[in-house]
C-alpha cells in the first residue's frame, strides 16, 4: 500500500511536471501582454517581469532579441531601459525556479496591475469554497438518501419518479438549469437578488444569494450521487451474502442498514472525496453569470483580458486539482476497503 | 414361441402381473431412411436485429430516439424550408415575440407584457372629470393591445413618486436646509413686479400636514417673506406655520408704504421661504410646499391685454403643481419661458410624493414593427416604382409633375389623381386610405426634390408578401430564432459528428494497439494518455483556440486532442478482454497475422460496445462547444448553438424567450440523446443493462 502511494504521488508528480511545462509554452506562444496604466506603475511591471526572468533589461537597444517591447527613462535615476522578451526555454527555467524556490507565479497585467497571481486567486478561492461547500451539505445527504430510497424501492414508482429526474437532471447542461433558475427565481417572481451582491449589501441579500448557486450546483451533484448510490445498492442487495442474512432471521431493515449499505459505500465515499477536491475549481459558467467573484469566473476574466499569468497560474491550479482528486480517489479506496489491493500483483 | 420372455412383478397392492415380449414387438423402424436436421420453425434473426427488438422494447429510448430524429430532421429542413435570412442583421425585425395566434389573444400571440410602466397622464381631464386617459409614456400608441381600454392603469394617489417626473403631477417641493450652515435656505422664484394699488392681489400658501418622518419646527423653523427691489417685508414670522395660508397682499400696511414709494408697484417682487436652524440641530429641515399661488380679482376681470400678461407673469411666479415646477430648469432652453424656474440657495429643492399613474399592458411587438407608420416619407422614385409596378394608378403622371416642377397646383393635381390597384391593395407600402398623402418640396440650385409623406404600411414596406409572424420570435439582430436556432444547432451537430469520427478511429486504433500488444508497448501508450488526461479540457480548448483562432477546423482539432481518450480506453479494455480467448489461440495457431486477428476477429466482436459508449461523445462535444463560447471563444463568423446560447443569455431579464427556446431544445437534445445512447447500449450488451 505505501509503496503503491508512493508511486501514485510521483507519477501524478511528473504528470503535473509534464503539464505545466506544456501549458507554459503554449500560453508563451502567445503575444506578449503589455502592461496598461501609468508609466512608473509601467516601469514597475517591466521590473518585475525582469526580476522573475521573462523580460530582459538593456541600457542600449540590442538587435538579437527582436522586437522591442519598452524603452523608458527613468527620471528618477536617468538610467534607460530597453526591455525585450527572453528566449522562451531561459523563461521556463527562471519561471520554474521562482515556482519551485519563491511560490511566485508572476503578476498579473490588467485584473489588478502588479498584484501577485497567487494573491489574485488567494483572494478568489474563499467565494468559491464558500458557495461549494453549502453544495456539498446538500448534495450528499440528498443523492445517497434518494439513492437509497430508489433502491429499496426498486422498480416502484417511486424508483422511476426518482430515475426519470435523474435522467433529466443529468442530461441537462448546468447552464440551462441556472437559466432556468434565474428566470424563476430572479427575474420573474424576484425572490432572490439576480445578482451576486456587493460586499456592502445587507446580509439577507447576501444569505439569499447563495440559493441560486447552491441550487445549480446541487442538483448534478444529487443526481449523480443518487444514480451511484441506486446502482450500488441495487448490486449488493442481491448478492448472495444478504440472503444469507435474511435466512438467518435478519430483517430487512436489519441487513440493509447493517450489511447492504456499509458495503455499497465503499466506492461511493471516494467518489464523493474526489468530487468534493474537485469542486475547488469552481464552476466557470456558474461563476461568470451569476456574477460570484470566484476562481472560475476569474479564468473567464484572465482569459479575456490576456491576463496570462494570472491564467497560468489558474490553469495550474485546475490541473492541480484534477490530479490529486484522482489520486485521491485511487489511494481511498484502498484506505476505505482494505480488501480492495490498488495496484497489487494478480 | 420360445422366444417369448415372461415378465412377472408384484405391485404395491401385492398383487403379480406377468407380461410377455416376443421380437415382433420390439421392430427397427427407419432402418433406411435418410434423416437430417430440420429447419428451425422459429425465423433466423442477425445480432443486428435482436439488438433492434431489444432497443425497441425501451419505451424511453424510443421516444428519445424520435425526439432526436425529430430535431435532427429539424436541423436540416427547417434551415432550407424557411426562407428568413438568418445571415444579415435586420434592423426593423429586432426582438419580437413569439407568434402562432393573433394578437390579444393572450398567448403565443407576438405581445409583450409590461407592468409598472409610468403612463402620459392626461390630467387635465382627470381634474375635469375625473376619468383616466392615457398611454404608457413613449411607446407606439397603435401598438398597445385594445388601445385605451388595454392600459390598466394604477389609481391616482395610488403611486407616488419622490423625484420629478415629466408624467408626474402635483405632489410637494420639499425644501431642506443645510443644518451645518448659518445662513437660512431660501426658495423663491423669479420677481415680478406687483402693481397693488391697481390689481388687488392676494397669496395663497399650501404647505402639508405634518408628516411623521419630517421635522417641522423641531430642528428649525420657517417664514414667509415677500422679497422685493425695495426691501423684504415679512408675511409671517417664524413660529410654526403649517397648511393654508392666504394674505391679502393689499391689505398689508407695510408693503402698502412700501409701494407707495413707487407709485403703487412693488419692483421685483416675489414670494420667499425662508428656513432657519435651531442653534444645535441635529437634522435638516425639510418644509413640504404644496403650492404659492398669487392671483389678481381685479386683473382677471380686467380683460385687457395688459392685465392678461399681468395675470399670466402671477402665474409664472407661482406653482400650483409642485412635480411641474421642479421641472422648469433654468438651462432646458432659451429665451422667455425658462426664467420662471424656482430657485433654493443655501438648500435643496426636490420633488416629494408627486402623482403618478403607472400602468400594466400588453405591447404587439408586431404592430410596432410592422404596423402603419404615419407621416412617413417616400421618396418620388419609390413612388415612381410602385407606380410602375402597377400598384398606384396616376391619372396625372409623374413626368408632367416634375415637368412642372412640383409647383402647387400640379402636387394637388397629382394627389387628386391617385389611387390603389387591386394589387397594390395587397402591396403597395404607400396607404391612401386613411389620410392623403402630401408633399414636401425643397428646391434649390434649379432642381426640386419632393418627397411624400403618407402612411406606410410597414410589413409591404419591408418586401413581405404578408405580415411576418415567427413561431419563437426574434433575435438582437431580427433574425428568426426558429431558423437561427437550428442552423446553429446543425452546426453543432456537425462538430460533434466531425469531432466523433475522428475521435473514434483515432482511439480505436490507439486502444486497439495498446490493448493487443500489451506489455512495454502498452505501458508507454497509457503513460502518455494518462499526462494527456491529467490537463482540464477546458485549458487544451482555450489554449488551441486562443492560438490557432476561433474556426470550424480549430474547434474540431481542439475537441480531437483529448477526446479521443475516452475510446481509446475502452477499445483497450475490450482488446484485453477478448485477446486470451480460445478461439483468438486458435487462430494464432493457424498463422493468423496481427492484423487479421486485430482487424477480422477481436474487432467485430468489440465494435457494437465501442461505437454505442461512444455515440454519447456527441453531445458532450455539444457540451464543450456551448460552454467554450460562454467564455467569449464561441466560433466566429458562424452561427453554432453554444454562440446562440451565450449570446441570448444577455437578454435574459427583457427578453426571456430569447434564451427559453434554445435552452428547452438543448435540454430536449441532451436528454434524448442520453436517453438513446443508454437505449442503443443496453440492446447490444444486455449484460450491461441496468448500469449507467
Amino acid at each position: 500500500m505505501v509503496k503503491y502511494t508512493i508511486q501514485r504521488l510521483l507519477l501524478a508528480l511528473v504528470t503535473t511536471v509534464i503539464i505545466l511545462t506544456m501549458t507554459f509554452f503554449l500560453v508563451k506562444l502567445l503575444p506578449f501582454q503589455k502592461p496598461i496604466g501609468q508609466d512608473s506603475a509601467k516601469l514597475a511591471y517591466y521590473l518585475h517581469e525582469v526580476g522573475m526572468g521573462f523580460v530582459l533589461d538593456f541600457t542600449t537597444p540590442q538587435k538579437q532579441y527582436g522586437e522591442l517591447l519598452w524603452s523608458y527613462n527613468d527620471p528618477n535615476t536617468g538610467i534607460m531601459h530597453y526591455f525585450y522578451v527572453r528566449p522562451t526555454a531561459e523563461q521556463y527555467f527562471a519561471w520554474a525556479s521562482n515556482v519551485l524556490t519563491k511560490f511566485q507565479w508572476g503578476t498579473s497585467t490588467y485584473i489588478s496591475p502588479n498584484v501577485d497571481a497567487m494573491v489574485i486567486i488567494g483572494e478568489r478561492l474563499p467565494t468559491t469554497i464558500k458557495v461549494n461547500v453549502w453544495s456539498v451539505l446538500i448534495s450528499v445527504p440528498a443523492g445517497i438518501g434518494l439513492g437509497i430510497w430508489a433502491a429499496l424501492k426498486k422498480n416502484t414508482m417511486v424508483d422511476h419518479v426518482i430515475s426519470t429526474f435523474v435522467m433529466i437532471f443529468i442530461s441537462v447542461p448546468s447552464f440551462i438549469i441556472i437559466t432556468f433558475l434565474m428566470l424563476w427565481f430572479c427575474y420573474s417572481t424576484g425572490w432572490l437578488p439576480t445578482q451576486w451582491p456587493s460586499v456592502t449589501a445587507p446580509l439577507a441579500t447576501k444569505v439569499q444569494a447563495y440559493i441560486v448557486p447552491t441550487m445549480c450546483l446541487s442538483f448534478g451533484s444529487i443526481c449523480g450521487y443518487c444514480r451511484f448510490t441506486r446502482a450500488e445498492l441495487t448490486e449488493v442487495m442481491s448478492s448472495d451474502f444478504l440472503l444469507l442474512a435474511r435466512t438467518k432471521g435478519l430483517t430487512k431493515a436489519q441487513t440493509v442498514t447493517r450489511h447492504a449499505l456499509k458495503n455499497a459505500m465503499v466506492p461511493i465515499l471516494p467518489s464523493i472525496l474526489s468530487e468534493v477536491i474537485g469542486l475547488l475549481g469552481g464552476s466557470m459558467i456558474l461563476e461568470s453569470l451569476y456574477g460570484i467573484p470566484g476562481v472560475g469566473r476569474l479564468y473567464i476574466t484572465a482569459l479575456n483580458q490576456k491576463d496570462y499569468n494570472v491564467l497560468m497560474a489558474d490553469m495550474s491550479l485546475y490541473t492541480l486539482i484534477g490530479l490529486i482528486s484522482g489520486v485521491f480517489l485511487d489511494l481511498s479506496y484502498g484506505f476505505i476497503d482494505p480488501r480492495i489491493r490498488m495496484g497489487g500483483k494478480k | 414361441m420360445n422366444d417369448e420372455k415372461n415378465f412377472t412383478y408384484v405391485d404395491s397392492c401385492d398383487v403379480e402381473h406377468s407380461i410377455q415380449i416376443s421380437p415382433e414387438d420390439l421392430k427397427l423402424t427407419q432402418v433406411d431412411k435418410e434423416i437430417h436436421d430440420t429447419k428451425f420453425q422459429s425465423k433466423p434473426t442477425t445480432f443486428f436485429k435482436d439488438a433492434l427488438r431489444r432497443f425497441v422494447k425501451n419505451k424511453s429510448s424510443v421516444a428519445g430516439a424520435i425526439v432526436l430524429g425529430t430535431i435532427i430532421l429539424g436541423c436540416i429542413f427547417i434551415p432550407i424550408l424557411d426562407p428568413s435570412d438568418v445571415d444579415h442583421v435586420h434592423q426593423y425585425e429586432k426582438h419580437l415575440e413569439p407568434k402562432l395566434f393573433d394578437a390579444g389573444t393572450g398567448w403565443w400571440d407576438g405581445c409583450r407584457h409590461y407592468d409598472n410602466i409610468t403612463v402620459d397622464f392626461d390630467w387635465e381631464q382627470f381634474e375635469k372629470d375625473g376619468s383616466y386617459v392615457g398611454f404608457p409614456a413613449d411607446v407606439n400608441k397603435a401598438a398597445v393591445v385594445g388601445g385605451q381600454a388595454g392600459v390598466h392603469m394604477s389609481k391616482v394617489g395610488e403611486n407616488k413618486v419622490d423625484a420629478y417626473n415629466p408624467y408626474g403631477h402635483g405632489g410637494f417641493m420639499r425644501i431642506a436646509n443645510d443644518k451645518s450652515s448659518t445662513e437660512a435656505a431660501r426658495l423663491y422664484s423669479y420677481p415680478v413686479d406687483m402693481d397693488i394699488e391697481k390689481y388687488d392681489l392676494s397669496l395663497a400658501v399650501k404647505t402639508s400636514a405634518l408628516p411623521e418622518d419630517f421635522t417641522y419646527g423641531e430642528q428649525g423653523s420657517f417664514a414667509y417673506f415677500i422679497t422685493t427691489a425695495l426691501g423684504e417685508v415679512e408675511l409671517t414670522d417664524y413660529s410654526t406655520n403649517t397648511g393654508a395660508s392666504s394674505f391679502k397682499l393689499s391689505d398689508n400696511a407695510n408693503l402698502i408704504s412700501m409701494a407707495a414709494t413707487n407709485g403703487g408697484v412693488l419692483p421685483s417682487a416675489r414670494f420667499e421661504l425662508r428656513i432657519k436652524n435651531k442653534t444645535g440641530a441635529t437634522l435638516n429641515q425639510n418644509v413640504l410646499l404644496q403650492s404659492v399661488v398669487f392671483s389678481s380679482e381685479a386683473a382677471a376681470k380686467d380683460n385687457s391685454t395688459e392685465a392678461n400678461e399681468y395675470v399670466s407673469n402671477l402665474n409664472n411666479a407661482s406653482f400650483k403643481d409642485a412635480n411641474k415646477a421642479a421641472g422648469i430648469t433654468p438651462s432646458t432652453t432659451t429665451g422667455e419661458t425658462n426664467k420662471w424656474y424656482w430657485t433654493c440657495p443655501n438648500g435643496t429643492r426636490e420633488v416629494y410624493q408627486a402623482d403618478l399613474v403607472v400602468c400594466s399592458y400588453s405591447f404587439d411587438t408586431y404592430e410596432d414593427a410592422f404596423g402603419y407608420r404615419y407621416n412617413y416619407g417616400f421618396s418620388m422614385s419609390a413612388v415612381k416604382g410602385y407606380i410602375t409596378k402597377g400598384w398606384l394608378n396616376a391619372e396625372y403622371s409623374v413626368a408632367k409633375l416634375e415637368a412642372a416642377k412640383y409647383s402647387d397646383e400640379a402636387c394637388a393635381a397629382f394627389l387628386a389623381g391617385l389611387s390603389m390597384t387591386s394589387e397594390g391593395d395587397k402591396y403597395c407600402p404607400l396607404r391612401l386610405e386613411d389620410a392623403t398623402p402630401t408633399f414636401k418640396v425643397v428646391s434649390g440650385g434649379g432642381a426640386s426634390v419632393a418627397t411624400l409623406t403618407g402612411t406606410c404600411s410597414f410589413w409591404r414596406y419591408l418586401g413581405y408578401k404578408s405580415c411576418p409572424r415567427y413561431l419563437v420570435g426574434t433575435d438582437d439582430s431580427g433574425r428568426d430564432l426558429l431558423d437561427y436556432s437550428f442552423s446553429g444547432l446543425r452546426t453543432s451537430l456537425l462538430l460533434g459528428l466531425v469531432t466523433f469520427v475522428v475521435n473514434f478511429v483515432f482511439g480505436l486504433v490507439w486502444g486497439a494497439v495498446s490493448g493487443y500488444f500489451g506489455g512495454w508497448t502498452d505501458i508507454l501508450m497509457e503513460r502518455f494518455t494518462d499526462i494527456l488526461s491529467g490537463i482540464p479540457w477546458i485549458v487544451v480548448m482555450t489554449l488551441t483556440i486562443i492560438l490557432l483562432g476561433q474556426n470550424f477546423f480549430v474547434f474540431a482539432l481542439a475537441l480531437c486532442l483529448t477526446g479521443w481518450i475516452g475510446t481509446s480506453h475502452l477499445t483497450r479494455t475490450q482488446f484485453y478482454r477478448f485477446k486470451s480467448r480460445e478461439y483468438i489461440l486458435a487462430a494464432r495457431t493457424l498463422g493468423a497475422s496481427d492484423k487479421r486477428l486485430i482487424f477480422r476477429h477481436i474487432l467485430p466482436n468489440a465494435i457494437g460496445t465501442i461505437i454505442t459508449s461512444s455515440v454519447l461523445m456527441i453531445p458532450s462535444v455539444i457540451f464543450s462547444e456551448a460552454t467554450i463560447s460562454y467564455l467569449n471563444l464561441g466560433l466566429q463568423g458562424m452561427a453554432s448553438f453554444g454562440v446562440i446560447l451565450s449570446e441570448n443569455q444577455k437578454f435574459l431579464q427583457i427578453y426571456p424567450y430569447l434564451i427559453v427556446f434554445p435552452s428547452v431544445i438543448m435540454a430536449l437534445m441532451m436528454i434524448s440523446f442520453n436517453l438513446f445512447g443508454n437505449g442503443l447500449r443496453d440492446a447490444f450488451n444486455p449484460s450491461l443493462k441496468g448500469q449507467d
